[in-house]
């Protein structure tokens, strides 16, 4: 629990800048989220390499600015390895099975024919078309993955719970510890590995110290997912209050409902192939849903918070960051969409405009406006 | 509590970077045969029907999009392993490809319809082909193929895969607003034109017309074209690859005195013309003229015959050395990350 304010460092105690607002502190979860949300929705409507580079240069600055030392804060980087673990994937997958596509051969391979009814072949010469193809496809996915795990690397999850309106805790509650399961496995491992190595007589072995690693972090995983249960439990999480066994299933109902109508109707908006009758109306219905069982279930619920985080300016600032990044790229979708899909035959350059650069760029201020993180001090320097 | 090294993250990033210079230098060595690509209209081809047996006439019908009937001809000959799309760009086009099915899908024909030119689509008036996926059912290139003098018929093969008729014809017809899966037939009659010259390239005919003055035809009505040529239940409704194109055979129009044969003539009849827009057609950009382009009466408009190409939008433009400004924006960026990275592990 870093946040908790032991010993405090960061430039603002030595009046590098003036002002109480560069005291180091923590951000409202919330705006984090909001911010990395645009920039992911910003690197979803592009496969152009450079723009998601951009991207992904913008999640990593502000990423490494403004992170805490928290578990979910290491994290990060578990992140980054899945994204170019995506990208080497979905090239390999156009190496085996998009071999002969385009006219630019890399390396000449030859193919095995399979049977016309199966549609495919495998290998085939290498081109620049398939391997550029695989490139710009994963790219984007790894970009919308690290952008997600900007948001778990920054936003600190209990706060984030914390902060959610009452009505909504109990599907918070189960989405907060879905969303921290990761990061904790993460700093797990890297806890029972640091041990490991720490003991004299380290099994060289590789079977064997995987196994000396996962049991640790598997048990480690559930003590703390029963401390979490518990110490939530302690706090009334979870609690109806004294609801009708019925309220609480057509507010279930309702909630589930609702998420649904939203998960579906904002895929929609996103995906430009999808039915339109699917995007704007299934959305309003999926939150007018929603918004009717949060009214019905914070009926029954009162809750207090011990000094509850508010929205500021800084927070003004990163969250408006993020959402002006996504609506810039969507509406340059509109506007100026030549460069945004760069294509592939023929092969050409990709290209940036200076609408979507600077869209980007936009999400970069939280790296800078924002007060510096709290940090522990860690050890004698 | 491990304090993170920023090592890695620097590491990650210059790898990310890394991985996005990779393509750059890939493109490097393949760099000059783009521009022979690019510059390829220039040279590939000649305007106006093939006037021999070896060739393939390679129809382009971009009347739906506001431009011209383009035939070319790829001067052949047509061996084994020779594609329709080797057909098309031999005669000159440029095509571009799918992102995600590569030429599978034929996305753009000599640049059109370009990235930003808003498609009236059902559903979507402001439609614009990104090249991403598949194309929609109801704005894509439809792609026939006939013999000399014969009909068109409308592929069941990718054109990647269907290998021309010697002699015969090659159609492309952008198929735009067809609410009823039909697909668009390309704008002239697969027929050469004996030993003559090509059809003088400025000459306006209407393409509709045909249709009432050559005599032996079974289907009247079939010929302001496509919209009953592939019957509408046909799965027309996809562009090449689909199966079971409609059996267009029956149709007895092989008799083949058509109006492309000897130069045509003009009409004056034909009145919704397009503003002409001299020899060039398109700048690049310019939105289809919407209202035409729904149902059939893209095909009722006149559209002019040329062989020469129109300028194609989507040319690449741009040079690496753009590339190189936006690679460098990128790695600015991730220095940028790893000197915060260092300064903040490095803080007194």
């Amino acid at each position: 629990m870093a946040t908790l304010a032991p010993p405090l460092t960061g430039p603002a105690g030595r009046g590098r800048r003036p002002g109480a607002s560069r005291l180091p502190r923590a951000l409202h979860p919330l705006c984090w989220w909001l911010w990395a949300l645009g920039l992911t929705v910003a690197a979803s409507r592009t496969t152009n390499p450079l723009l998601l580079g951009v991207v992904l240069g913008v999640v990593c600055w502000v990423v490494v600015a403004r992170r805490t030392d928290a578990p979910w804060a290491s994290a990060f980087r578990l992140y980054v390895v899945a994204g170019v673990v995506v990208v080497v994937l979905r090239v390999m997958v156009r190496v085996v099975f998009g071999g002969d596509q385009g006219t630019h051969v890399l390396v000449a391979v030859p193919a095995i024919p399979l049977p016309s009814s199966v549609g495919i072949q495998l290998f085939g010469d290498v081109t620049a078309e398939s391997l550029l193809g695989g490139l710009y496809d994963g790219l984007r996915l790894a970009t919308m993955l690290i952008g997600l795990g900007a948001a778990n690397a920054l936003a600190n999850p209990r706060r984030l719970l914390r902060s959610m309106p009452p009505a909504l805790h109990e599907v918070s509650t189960a989405v907060v510890v879905a969303l921290s399961v990761f990061p904790q496995l993460a700093e797990s491992i890297v806890r029972v590995t640091r041990a490991r190595k720490l003991r004299p007589g380290a099994d060289p072995n590789r079977v064997a110290a995987m196994r000396a690693v996962v049991i640790p972090v598997l048990e480690d995983a559930l003590d703390r997912s029963l401390l979490l249960a518990s110490s939530m439990d302690s706090r009334g999480y979870g609690r109806s209050g004294d609801r009708s066994r019925r309220t609480t299933r057509v507010v279930g109902t309702l909630l589930v409902v609702g998420l649904a109508g939203i998960c579906v109707g904002a895929y929609a908006v996103l995906d430009a192939s999808t039915p339109r009758y699917l995007a704007g109306p299934v959305l309003v219905a999926g939150i007018c849903i929603g918004v009717l069982g949060i009214r019905l279930s914070g009926q029954g619920v009162r809750r207090s918070a011990y000094r509850p985080d508010r929205w500021r300016a800084a927070e003004l600032v990163t969250a408006g960051s993020g959402l002006a990044t996504g609506l810039l790229l969507f509406a340059s979708a509109r506007v100026d969409p030549t460069n945004l899909y760069p294509s592939l035959t023929p092969l050409g350059w990709p290209q940036l405009s200076v609408l979507p650069v600077l869209a980007i760029l936009v999400g970069l201020i939280p790296a800078v406006a924002t007060p510096p993180p709290v940090t522990v001090e860690v050890g004698p320097r | 509590m491990s304090r993170i090294r920023p090592g890695v993250l620097a590491g990650a990033v210059a790898a990310l970077a890394l991985a996005l210079a990779g393509p750059a230098f890939g493109h490097t060595w393949s760099a000059d045969t783009t521009a022979t690509l690019d510059h390829s209209p220039a040279s590939a081809g000649s305007a106006g029907y093939c006037t021999d047996a070896t060739g393939v006439t390679v129809v382009v019908d971009l009347s739906a999009l506001g431009g011209d009937v383009v035939v070319r001809c790829d001067p052949g000959p047509v061996g084994s392993g020779v594609t329709g799309i080797d057909a098309l760009q031999d005669a000159g086009f440029t095509v571009s490809g799918t992102q995600r099915y590569g030429l599978a899908f034929v996305c753009r024909v000599q640049g059109r319809p370009a990235a930003d030119e808003a498609l009236p689509i059902p559903g979507d008036p402001t439609y614009h082909e990104q090249c991403v996926d598949t194309p929609p059912q109801t704005a894509f290139w439809a792609y026939w193929y006939a013999p000399d003098g014969g009909n068109w018929t409308y592929s069941s093969e990718g054109a990647n895969t269907h290998q021309p008729i010697s002699g015969g014809f090659e159609g492309w017809a952008f198929s735009l607003g067809r609410s009823d899966g039909s697909a668009a037939q390309p704008g002239v009659d697969p027929t050469r034109p004996g030993q003559t010259q090509p059809p003088p390239p400025t000459t306006t005919v209407p393409t509709t017309a045909p249709a009432t003055t050559s005599p032996p035809r079974r289907h009247h009505t079939s010929h302001p074209p496509a919209t009953s040529q592939p019957p509408s239940t046909s799965p027309a409704t996809h562009p090449p690859l689909t199966t079971a194109a409609p059996a267009t055979t029956a149709s007895p129009l092989t008799a083949g005195p058509t109006l492309k044969g000897p130069p045509p003539q003009p009409r004056a009849t034909t009145h919704k013309h397009r503003p002409r827009r001299g020899h060039r057609a398109h700048p690049p950009g310019v939105a289809s003229s919407g209202g035409t382009g729904s149902g059939t009466a893209a095909t009722d408009a006149g559209a002019r015959v040329s062989g020469t190409l129109p300028d194609s939008p989507d040319s690449p433009s741009g040079s690496s050395r753009a590339t190189l400004v936006g690679l460098g924006i990128v790695v600015l960026l991730g220095l940028g990350a790893g000197l915060t990275a260092w300064r903040r592990s490095h803080r007194p």
